[in-house]
């Protein structure tokens, strides 16, 4: 039974890695254009997923770490003349560092302290980046020289739409293994036991302050990842990834997917992208109205979003079906 | 006679004008079982609390095996041995009974910080655990949601989860709370054998006179956050000091 169910999630997961690897040769450039920036999407609200889904700490200031990552990338690239890989590297850096800090500011508050602070940091973040034009070229932003990129003995140009759309993928996808792996560890799992009951945590043995210090800084790492990809897609960065907008986008992905399933930020991102994009170019003034109201549907009808609910369903079944085998037996 | 493992001296808990605990001079023994009794409000779960870290005290120390813990927070006074469980039952609803057990174990006999290994694979944080579940007969509940056991399944469970960290001393706080007689007798039964099988030292508040009898080896009075007396339960019966707090002046 455990065998097979073992075997169904490693067909799950083949069918899947086909999917995405064959996707750019059957998809028009346009909607590749379209996946690669999922991808990002994806990645930067399992970062908030992280934060939210994984810990129960609503961090509605995430646009400050897709923001940092990103200018991490540009800056490097720019002033510093590396690589798209040595960039991705800076993007880490300056998230890491910036997120420890703010972790070690935020997560000695209580919950609605944490809410009211991230979003003031982001804001500031927001006019800062807005008004240092010298350094980041406010809402103009920075358009980067950067044409290519090296992997191993291979050269790839990231005009090359396909090579990008791999590089974005590999990326993304090695970062979402090591975050499915951490919350598999018993140090993740900790973290989960955070957000379940806090004071039963710490009264076992577990130093809670620091695991939502962790949680933090690794959600700030991989949505600053997340933030390193986004010149990498567009050759561009602007100050306006600091709006708030773009953490109202993370909190939005991940709870119509499903918040504390980690998979559910991606398809979350995937539905809302392709809606706003079908949607908003016959109903420009209504599209945001239609989010609303999906939000609400979503709330009533399956408050753990699409993943958790059909989770929660599916665990249920199974629930039936273990009393029926047992009432057989018996 | 075998040594002290926990002290209080002069322990002090204030909430505004109310004192709660009031200079509580307090001493057990390894391998005792010490009952905490009193009245509502005579300050059992604030001076828990206090053992535990949950509250930092007014005044006063509180030493754990030779050891000043007063200024420690709750994580690392459990890291020492010292476990506690709750009168308000506190678990983790939303996991397995599997998982909130292991999680206690893995800070008692795993690797609480390792970030690269599975979870469910070592092997001797799942021996522990299946253990615990052996001990209450738990093995078919394993996987089940925690919140969905019965009121008497979670109270038990409770108590296992202060079991899991490995203490040296396990606080109690009424484990009875909200049980029946047939299920009250069940968990004394568990908590003797327990406390026998694995001579762990144990504080238990408790109010129910049966429970009481049947675990402790030392019975302590508190009232009004003070310590009235303390003695066997004959001795504690008959003071009459207590048959005025627990009955009135009148009897």
């Amino acid at each position: 039974m455990r065998l097979a169910r073992k075997g169904g999630r490693w067909m799950g997961l083949a069918v899947l890695a086909a999917v995405f690897l064959a996707a750019p040769h059957f998809l028009q450039p346009y909607w590749r254009g379209i996946l690669t920036e999922v991808l990002m999407w994806g990645l930067f609200a399992l970062g908030f997923d992280i934060i939210f889904g994984k810990t129960g700490l609503l961090n509605f200031g995430m646009s400050a770490f897709i923001g940092m990552g990103s200018y991490g990338y540009a800056l490097a690239v720019q002033h510093l003349g590396v690589g798209m890989w040595s960039g991705l590297l800076a993007a880490l850096l300056v998230s890491l560092v910036f997120s420890y800090l703010v972790g070690l500011l935020v997560t000695r508050f209580g919950s609605h302290y944490f809410v009211v602070f991230t979003i003031i940091i982001s804001m500031i973040l927001f006019f800062l980046a807005m008004n240092l034009r010298g350094l980041t070229g406010g809402d103009m932003g920075i358009i980067l020289r950067l044409r290519e990129f090296q992997l191993g003995p291979w050269s790839f140009s990231l005009r090359n739409a396909v090579a990008k759309y791999y590089l974005v993928l590999g990326v993304v996808a090695a970062a979402f293994y090591l975050v499915l792996r951490f919350f598999d560890s018993p140090l993740g799992r900790a973290i989960v036991a955070v957000k379940e009951n806090e004071l039963r945590t710490e009264v076992i043995g577990y130093d809670t302050k620091q695991l939502k210090l962790i949680s933090f800084t690794l959600s700030g790492v991989v949505a600053g990842l997340a933030g390193g990809l986004y010149p990498v897609i567009n050759n561009s960065t602007n100050a306006e990834l600091f709006f708030w907008f773009f953490s109202g986008k993370a909190v939005l992905w991940t709870v119509v997917g499903g918040a504390g399933t980690l998979w559910g930020p991606f398809l979350g991102a995937g539905i809302m992208v392709y809606l706003e994009d079908v949607l908003s170019s016959w109903l420009v003034d209504y599209y945001p109205i239609m989010v609303g109201v999906l939000l609400i549907v979503i709330i009533l009808l399956a408050p753990k979003g699409i993943l958790g609910s059909l989770q929660q369903w599916l665990r249920h079944q199974a629930g039936k079906k273990q009393k029926g085998d047992r009432g057989a037996a018996a | 006679m075998s040594e002290l493992i926990l002290e209080t001296k002069e322990l002090t808990k204030n909430f505004g004008g109310l004192c709660a605990v009031g200079g509580v001079d307090f001493m057990v023994r390894s391998g005792e079982v010490v009952a905490l009794i009193g009245p509502n409000g005579a300050g059992k779960t604030t001076f828990f609390n206090l053992l535990s870290g949950v509250l930092p005290p007014s005044s006063g120390r509180i030493y754990f095996k030779g050891r000043d813990i007063s200024g420690l927070p709750p994580h690392r006074r459990c890291r020492l041995g010292l476990s506690r469980t709750f009168q308000k039952t506190s678990l983790f609803p939303e996991l397995s009974v599997f998982e909130n057990l292991r999680l206690g174990a893995e800070v008692g006999y795993g690797r609480r910080n390792a970030f690269w290994r599975k979870a469910d694979r070592d092997p001797r944080v799942q021996e522990v655990v299946e253990g615990l579940l052996a001990l209450v007969e738990f093995q078919d509940k394993a996987q089940e949601l925690t919140g969905n056991l019965s009121h008497g399944d979670q109270r038990l469970l409770e108590v296992l989860m202060g079991l899991a960290t490995r203490p040296d001393l396990l606080l109690l706080d009424e484990p009875s709370a909200g049980l029946s007689p047939a299920e009250t007798r069940q968990l004394t039964r568990q908590v003797k054998r327990l406390s026998q099988e694995s001579i762990k030292t144990v504080i238990i508040v408790e109010h129910d006179m049966e429970v009481v009898a049947e675990l402790a080896s030392r019975i302590c009075v508190l009232h009004q956050g003070r310590i009235l007396c303390t003695g066997s339960l004959q001795e504690v019966k008959s003071d009459p000091r207590v048959q005025e707090v627990y009955l009135g002046r009148s009897a």
